[in-house]
């Protein structure tokens, strides 16, 4: 009961500050913008993607719908999304450190691991809701713009799903992009633990992000060898409901990567808070 | 006795090139043309396979509208890939214009018993620059093509039919067999940039199949024109 209090409260302070819109306002900003760009231009996009087709096939019915909208839409703000998200879990301790209210609230009767606990879960919550608002935000605005249809997807293999099957993988990979964004949220909120002021936080977090992505996209053979220990390199794993037949295995090991670390890194964050020198 | 040997020898050839000869390409082609122009239109349900090793694409159901003497019409629900040739395939269409038809030979195709004639266009701008025939001796209808043409390389269509002859004997399965060459497929439209699984380096070529299967039927029965009519 004192558990759900604190989460409560935790979420009214969160969505009490400015900052805690700004990942809404840019979403609805962006998500929009794309879908019309890609209403207006998608055509001429999608016939370069697939000239090489075009020398042996006709193609027939539209591919350009709200299915493929949202997908790309998925491909391309899943890199940004963690600034979003660490502006606001980077913020939950390091935030309250700073302002000096962290003191004041450790003097109330619930203890500090709770504490971190239920900010930890308010930080979740409000993950949990950036994703879920793009994700009805694509797919609602991109099915109004553009309507339904089969969905291509092009990679090593061109596949095209059929209209019927392709609502479960966009909700399937939206549910496994909430976990990679946990994991950034995790990370963002050990940070803060640590942290006693709060831009520290944002800016390690998107530090070690970009470097583990850019690590990973450079194909050499030292950094191969590091790959499977960096978390960024199963936040993709989502694009894998987007073949056929679907890895589950690699699904499920790259799930259990992410949450393995999102523990891990909550693990630490209340070890330490645990121990934090408030008085000084 | 070098020239006995050479008569001898002539004589022994002389059956089979009167055989060859009696044997008029254009003549086989004709009938093969008047028997599908009993049908003047039709409506066909059909279910497209697409194999092609770099595309992955379901099974697709729809219909297919042709009339006389080569208006097709095809419709399926979502996104399908046709073979960009043959769609509109009809031994008419083939067999317009002019062209020179040569009676090659008799061949044995898998269990059928078939003429085999080249057409070639006497047009020289036609993109079509050979075509092989595979003509059912019994059936008088074409089993197998082979198009060598300007722009798309070499295509060859399979025609499977059933065991029984109906009133109308058209195929219950097309299979288009193709070249295709298999580019670097760029990247960007779905943003898969982070994909750092190993890319192929050089461009392949492959081949390409297309199965059409008819499922059903209607001959004559006036919904194609009807179909075309709504088009105007």
């Amino acid at each position: 009961m004192i558990m759900i209090t604190l989460v409560r409260i935790e979420l009214y302070k969160i969505f009490s500050k400015p900052r805690t819109y700004i990942g809404f306002v840019a979403i609805a900003f962006l998500v929009p913008l794309i879908q019309v760009a890609l209403y207006i231009d998608g055509e001429t996009y999608i016939e370069f993607s697939l000239q090489n087709l075009k020398e042996a096939f006709e193609f027939q019915g539209n591919l350009l719908n709200g299915f493929l909208a949202t997908y790309i839409i998925l491909a391309t703000l899943y890199v940004h999304i963690p600034f979003l998200i660490a502006l606001v879990t980077g913020d939950l301790i390091a935030g309250e450190a700073a302002s000096g209210t962290l003191k004041i609230l450790l003097t109330r009767k619930a203890d500090r691991t709770m504490i971190v606990v239920s900010k930890f879960i308010a930080g979740m919550i409000y993950t949990a809701t950036l994703i879920f608002f793009m994700a009805i935000i694509s797919l609602v605005l991109g099915l109004a713009i553009m309507g339904t249809g089969d969905l291509i997807v092009i990679k090593n293999t061109i596949y095209v799903f059929a209209e019927n099957d392709v609502l479960w993988r966009l909700i399937a990979a939206f549910c496994f992009g909430l976990i990679a964004m946990w994991c950034v949220g995790a990370l963002a909120f050990m940070f803060s633990a640590f942290s006693d002021n709060a831009i520290g936080p944002i800016i390690l977090t998107m530090t070690v992000i970009i470097s583990f992505i850019i690590i990973s996209a450079i194909d050499l053979s030292i950094f191969r060898a590091v790959k499977p220990f960096m978390f960024t390199n199963y936040m993709g794993s989502w694009k894998l409901f987007f073949e056929d037949p679907v890895d589950y295995n690699k699904v499920i090991l790259s799930a259990g990567v992410l949450i393995f670390h999102i523990l891990g890194f909550l693990g630490i964050s209340i070890y330490h808070f645990n121990r934090k020198d408030i008085l000084t | 006795m070098i020239q006995r040997a050479l008569i001898f020898s002539l004589f022994l050839l002389l059956p089979s090139m009167v055989q060859a000869q009696s044997k008029d390409g254009t003549a086989i082609l004709e009938q093969v043309k008047e028997k599908f122009y009993t049908i003047k239109e039709y409506e066909a349900n059909v279910k497209i396979k697409v194999d092609v090793d770099f595309v992955k694409i379901p099974v697709k159901q729809g219909l297919i509208w042709f009339m006389q003497p080569d208006k097709v019409k095809v419709k399926i629900p979502g996104f399908s890939l046709l073979p960009k040739r043959g769609m509109n395939f009809t031994p008419n269409q083939l067999l317009t214009g002019d062209y020179t038809a040569i009676f090659i030979r008799e061949e044995k195709l898998g269990e059928y018993n078939t003429y085999v004639i080249k057409v070639i266009p006497s047009d020289e701008t036609d993109d079509i620059i050979l075509s092989t025939i595979w003509v059912d001796q019994k059936r008088m209808v074409i089993r197998k093509l082979e198009t060598t043409t300007k722009s798309e390389g070499t295509i060859s269509m399979a025609f499977q039919f059933g065991p029984v002859v109906k009133k109308f004997d058209l195929p219950d399965e097309i299979i288009f067999t193709f070249d295709l060459r298999k580019n670097e497929l760029p990247l960007g439209l779905t943003g898969d940039f982070e994909n750092t699984e190993p890319r192929d380096k050089k461009s392949k070529n492959s081949k390409g199949t297309v199965t059409i299967s008819y499922l059903e039927y209607f001959v004559n029965q006036g919904r194609a024109i009807a179909q075309f009519k709504k088009n105007k």
